[in-house]
């Protein structure tokens, strides 16, 4: 009877400790181990899209295309940064035709402002030379001299 | 369901799961068959399992009163944890068992107290490097003459009264603590760097300094000590947290053969690091004596088989240190393959929820944070189990919550409390800003969210 009791109490064990996870797994999928009001911001947002940072959209990351050899890197735009080749720049590149100070990068509402420094050879959004502040959205190609990158 | 409601379903599972455990213990070893099993049974489970399961369940009202938007996975897969590391323990060895509820009960008050105390763990990040310096301190305190003790050739221990401390445990936390400080400040700098060797672009020197400072002077004390794993995981603690904080993979690999130098000096200078290689190598060489830990765990283990030979009905006693650093071959051995994979998955969840925690925190200092100390539990898993089944050489560290051992219980609680604060604080900080967006002015939204956002409200 003990043996049959042990081998009982064994199974028990292990389909405990099986259920356990299977639990967890559920609690996860379904989204119930957050809680309730991370949900009502997403509703809050809008339903059409997942929200994934915050209440508004995150600003935009920047990735570099060119040079190559930084090619992929990512950038994220929590505050305003500058890029150039001077040292007390953000984002630094070794480029010849970027200027030592070349433009402003600075998270906003649906994208992020680009502006230019007064560059040599100029900073352009989609092949349009910035002038002014311009807010580039998602999926907008920039140049700065010659290190090219995309709003992703 | 809320997330209290979901931890809570879990964690009576897994205290369950606990308790049928207990008394497949007390039955297998002691219960005589007969009349008398339930007046046994009786005497026998009271006690310290009462405690423990107590304890995990007052664990859950504290985070309801401290916490209550914290993840609600962290605390039940924790539970899991020390519930079967402690029905393990008290199958190895009786007295053990009545001392790992009373670091259970000091666990989970350090649990409580530092929620309590520590409402926001951002505050720390301006104390970077006086936690650099609490963490070389603490690591420096078994040096100390009169302080320290050596036990089984490390000398990382500090005797008070009948208990022996290990500050090297709480160290760990400092140094993710001055890792997410430091690299929280210094992201940017480090992620786009500005010299070029070669096909990298590096920071200058001085960005780096501290921090390698730190790791070094860390280092050079966990040498001196010959504490080979506990140096291991601050090594991968450094480099887990630079891949977080940067995303650059030229620091893993900078971060690898450094480590693959390192190790290959040490184990040219040092004759202990040579042994436990040879062990590591080959076990077999020397199975009564040099080999004979391994050997042994290897053996209980392979009785073990599929479903283990069934609590309280193997002979994991047989392997040195079965209840501190081996625990996971006793599971092996009395539960199984299937036993042994649902410690390895309760891992695995723990680092997963502890990983969402870090994508769900509100500022770089808590995600980093927070990824750092869910990686400090996952590799130091790793490290021993790894040992155990000879992926690597074996190196001393305890198995967070399961093993027996005071200092690690307790830090490990830290650790945890440490998760479910910064888990509950990424909540509350996304209600404020909800807050936010409902009582500003509308035509100042722009006009995808504005939509949207009336829809939701119609």
């Amino acid at each position: 009877m003990s043996d049959a009791l042990l081998t009982l109490l064994r199974w028990c064990l292990l389909a405990l400790v099986y259920l356990f996870f299977f639990r967890v797994l559920q609690a996860t999928w379904s989204g119930s181990t957050t809680s309730v009001a991370v949900r009502r911001v997403g509703a809050a947002v809008g339903g059409h899209q997942p929200v994934q940072a915050g209440p508004v959209e995150a600003p935009p990351h920047l990735v570099v295309l060119e040079p190559a050899a930084r090619g992929g890197q990512r950038v994220e735009v929590t505050g305003e940064l500058t890029i150039g080749r001077a040292a007390g720049c953000q984002l630094i590149f070794e480029d010849t035709y970027l200027s030592q100070r070349h433009a402003r990068v600075s998270p906003a509402e649906g994208g992020l402002v680009i502006e230019d420094l007064g560059s040599t050879n100029g900073t352009y959004i989609n092949s349009q030379r910035v002038t002014k502040p311009v807010l580039g959205r998602r999926g907008d190609r920039v140049q700065f001299g010659g290190v090219i990158m995309e709003l992703a | 369901m809320k997330a209290r409601t979901v931890e809570l379903g879990l964690l009576v599972i897994a205290l369950l799961t606990t308790c049928v455990g207990y008394v497949l213990v007390v039955l297998a070893q002691r219960v005589e068959v007969g009349a008398e099993l339930l007046g046994q049974l009786q005497a026998e489970v009271g006690g310290f399992m009462a405690i423990v399961v107590i304890l995990l369940l007052a664990a859950h009202v504290v985070v309801r009163l401290l916490a209550p938007l914290a993840d609600g996975l962290l605390l039940p897969l924790a539970a899991l944890l020390n519930g079967l590391g402690y029905v393990m323990i008290a199958r190895l060895d009786e007295g053990l068992a009545a001392s790992q509820s009373a670091w259970t009960f000091i666990g989970l008050g350090a649990f409580s107290a530092t929620l309590l105390v520590l409402p926001d763990p951002k505050r720390l990040e301006p104390y970077r490097y006086t936690l650099a310096l609490i963490g070389v301190g603490l690591l420096m305190l078994p040096l100390v003459p009169g302080l320290g003790v050596e036990i089984n050739g490390a000398r990382i221990w500090l005797r008070a009264g009948p208990f022996s401390i290990q500050p090297g445990e709480f160290a760990k936390i400092v140094f993710a603590g001055f890792l997410a400080g430091y690299l929280a400040d210094k992201r940017e700098l480090l992620t786009t760097g500005n010299r070029r060797v070669g096909p990298l672009t590096i920071p200058d020197a001085r960005h780096f300094g501290p921090l390698l400072a730190a790791l070094g002077g860390a280092l050079m004390v966990m040498i001196a000590q010959r504490d080979l794993g506990s140096s291991l995981l601050l090594f991968t603690l450094f480099v887990v947290m630079f891949y977080v904080a940067t995303a650059r993979v030229a620091y893993v690999l900078i971060g690898l053969i450094a480590f693959s130098t390192g190790a290959y000096v040490s184990w040219r200078l040092f004759s202990h690091v040579q042994r436990r290689v040879d062990i590591w190598l080959d076990p077999f060489a020397d199975p009564k004596g040099a080999g004979f830990q391994i050997a042994e765990a290897s053996f209980a283990m392979a009785d073990g088989g599929l479903t283990g030979t069934g609590l309280g009905q193997g002979t994991p006693e047989k392997v040195p240190f079965a209840a501190t650093d081996m625990i996971f071959a006793a599971f092996g051995e009395e539960l199984g393959l299937l036993g042994a994979t649902a410690i390895l998955v309760t891992f695995l969840f723990f680092v997963g929820a502890g990983l969402r925690v870090a994508l769900n925190a509100r500022s770089p200092f808590e995600q980093l944070l927070a990824a750092g100390l869910t990686a400090l539990l996952g590799f130091q898993a790793f490290i021993i189990i790894g040992g155990i089944l000879r992926v690597l050489p074996l190196t001393g560290v305890t198995l967070p919550f399961v093993s027996y051992g005071g200092s690690s219980l307790i830090s490990n609680y830290i650790i945890l409390a440490i998760l479910v604060r910064i888990s509950h604080n990424s909540v509350v900080g996304r209600a404020e800003e909800l807050e936010e967006l409902e009582n500003r002015d509308d035509s100042q939204l722009p006009f995808s969210v504005r939509s949207s956002w009336k829809a939701v409200n119609a």
